[in-house]
């Protein structure tokens, strides 16, 4: 069964269409996360599935159960807001029992709950503050906890961890996966950074603004690595991935594109444009034998464990990424190879990826 | 001479507020001194800067007739008028901030209007009706009549402290049950306190200092402080002794009230600020 399903999803603000035909089933106990750039609508269809926005149509289910005419707080989800969205007058522990003493539970029952939660999520010292007290981080745990303590179905966090700086984020990012396999809760998380999609989603929606997009917002749903070793069409190609695919437009010529000096032979219906996509870290420099691109070395950055390399080649600017211990100097000749195997091919007029056949011999 | 400089600019904003204050409480210690001062020394010309003080003028001012009534009946309009004020103004304040409001901007241009009108409008009309309704000369009429002012101050200015309050506190408790009324309430209401203590604040100053509108639409059981000041003058004299104690008599709660308040009066026209 699915734990949450989208179904035909249209959102609108006013008469600007944010999201169109969404479809998306997610499993139970799935960490599914929605990638893509600023207002492509990830927000909004989150806020959809908690009930604090509305469709214009399709049809959201919770646990199997059709949700659209359910009121927020019993559709079984817990939300953690961008911003915490915590009371500012209240303790960190009244924060945490805020809907519990609402629901009028017994005083014994929800300081048991408070004290369980606020030792999983490392606040038990705090429970007395007030959040203007606590740092970033903890913040964090206290909209953490409130949501934990609901023992929810669903979780659905918005941007939770683009407040907290760069060092803190990767353990929470630990932290949080840590917590799903805890918990096996289902859990779909908004996000604009694609680390975070690739470390800690088990299936990652791409979801593209819908000035950008086709027929619907959703551009891939897959797991982190099918979006980055088989991206399904351009937009997942250029988003996920950094620095990001290199990308080629060819014409296509009696059954053969050339890229440079390498010829490439194409299968099956051909469309008029191709686009070629190669990964950095799949460009071979100086390395095999047989056909090559000539290139120059224009400029290097050392990252310490990698090596980004910038070359220019009479199809334009390729990104490379190498060991650290490759040593090639500015203004070097080299030649650059793209094994077969490792080329992406996109119909430059769709945007979509080619059939995997499609490529009959890549040389080179 | 660096020290001196600095010492200078640092001296300047001192000398600016002690003659801003200095300016602003001249009429009140004069007032002070006429009601502390004998009949004899109180317009003694040159002005006696020397007296010893006499306190027979504010037993005179609190027993002079109506004086006391009217006193009291000033708090209860304030009370009262604060109360609806309040009852009305919280859940409009809430609801004019949400964006799917239509017509939001009339009705907040409208209630802008209202607190600009001069109150003599209103007394022509006023008095008619009061008197058909048998709200003419009770405090419920006053503190009801008051709301011309008062509401839509109340109105803006909550507007104001609530918009500083991030929606999603809202949608949050929204999630977890919380219906509008139990989020205004628990969330809106305690978070802005400061900036509602600064409402309640202003708004019992302007009505407590209110005189065009008592003036017309109470006699005599109604009455309010500023009119039994007023009241001082008599027909042929007026006692400027008991005048000038009743004057230093009513302005004390509003002084006590702001001296009390003012880190929350200050607290809440900066909640914005220090979010
Ligand atoms: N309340 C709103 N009124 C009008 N437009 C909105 C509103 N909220 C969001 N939008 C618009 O909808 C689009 C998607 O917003 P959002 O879901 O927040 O994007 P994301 O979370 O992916 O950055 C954006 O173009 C944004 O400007
Ligand atoms: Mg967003």
């Amino acid at each position: 069964m699915s734990a949450v399903s989208l179904q035909g999803i249209d959102i609108s603000y006013g008469s600007v269409d944010v999201v169109r035909n969404l479809d998306l089933d997610i499993k139970s106990g799935e960490f599914v996360v929605f990638v893509g750039p600023s207002g492509c609508g990830k927000s909004t269809t989150l806020r959809l599935i908690a009930g604090l926005e509305e469709g214009r149509s399709g049809e959201i289910s919770i646990g199997g159960r059709v949700v659209n005419e359910i009121d927020p707080a019993k559709r079984d989800v817990a939300m953690v807001f961008q911003n915490y969205a915590l009371f500012p007058h209240m303790s960190v522990a009244d924060n945490i029992s805020f809907g519990m003493r609402l629901r009028g539970e017994a005083k014994e029952k929800i300081a048991a709950s408070v004290a369980d939660v606020a030792r999983m999520v490392g606040l038990q010292d705090h429970l007395h503050k007030r959040p203007g007290a606590l740092s970033g981080g903890q913040r964090q745990r206290v909209a953490l906890a409130r949501a934990i303590v609901r023992k929810p179905a669903v979780f659905l966090f918005d941007e939770p961890l683009s407040n907290l700086d760069a060092e803190f984020r990767a353990a929470m990012r630990y932290e949080l996966s840590r917590l799903h396999r805890e918990l096996g809760s289902t859990m779909i998380y908004v996000t604009h950074d694609q680390v975070e999609a690739m470390t800690m989603g088990d299936r990652i929606a791409v979801l593209a603004p819908l000035k950008q997009a086709g027929r619907s917002n959703l551009m891939q749903f897959g797991t982190p690595e099918e979006v980055y070793h088989r991206p399904a069409n351009l937009f997942v190609a250029k988003f996920i991935g950094s620095p990001p695919m290199n990308l080629f437009e060819v014409r296509m010529e009696n059954g053969e594109v050339r890229l440079g000096s390498v010829s490439l032979r194409i299968g099956g219906s051909i469309p008029a444009a191709l686009t070629v996509g190669i990964r950095p870290e799949h460009v071979l420099i100086n390395v095999g034998e047989g056909p090559s691109i000539d290139a120059t070395v224009e400029g290097m950055e050392n990252l310490g464990h990698e090596k980004l390399w910038f070359l220019a080649t009479g199809i334009g600017r390729v990104v490379a990424r190498t060991q650290d211990n490759v040593q090639h100097i500015t203004g070097e000749k080299v030649s650059l190879r793209f094994p077969g195997e490792r080329l992406h091919l996109f119909d430059s007029a769709t945007g979509e990826r080619m059939p995997e056949d499609s490529l009959v011999r890549g040389k080179g | 001479m660096s020290t001196s400089a600095s010492f200078r600019r640092r001296l300047w904003p001192y000398v600016v507020a002690v003659v801003a204050v200095a300016v602003s409480l001249f009429p009140i210690f004069w007032i002070l001194t006429i009601a502390l001062k004998s009949r004899m020394d109180a317009f003694a010309m040159p002005p006696v800067w020397f007296f010893s003080p006499v306190w027979e003028n504010f037993g005179r001012a609190w027993s002079a007739q109506g004086f006391s009534g009217a006193f009291f009946n000033s708090l209860i309009v304030c009370a009262i008028g604060n109360v609806l004020a309040l009852a009305a103004g919280i859940p409009a304040a809430y609801y004019l901030n949400k964006r799917h409001v239509p017509g939001r901007r009339t009705i907040l241009i409208l209630l802008l209007i209202s607190y600009m009108l001069p109150e003599f409008l209103f007394i022509v009309p006023m008095y008619v009706l009061f008197q058909s309704i048998g709200l003419y000369d009770t405090v419920i009429g006053l503190a009801l009549i008051y709301q011309v002012f008062t509401l839509p101050f109340t109105i803006w200015l909550l507007r104001a402290f609530f918009a500083d309050i991030p929606e999603a506190l809202a949608e949050a408790a929204r999630l977890e049950g919380a219906g509008t009324l139990r989020i205004v309430w628990t969330i809106y209401v305690p978070i802005a306190a400061p900036g509602i203590a600064a409402t309640v604040i202003l708004n019992s100053i302007k009505m407590w200092n209110e005189l065009t509108i008592a003036l017309a639409l109470t006699f005599e059981k109604a009455q309010t402080v500023t009119l039994a000041v007023a009241g001082f003058r008599g027909y042929a004299s007026i006692d400027w002794g008991a005048m000038s104690a009743a004057s230093i008599i009513i302005i004390l709660p509003m002084a006590l009230f702001a001296i009390l308040a003012q880190r929350r009066i200050v607290q809440g026209l900066s909640l914005g600020a220090v979010k």
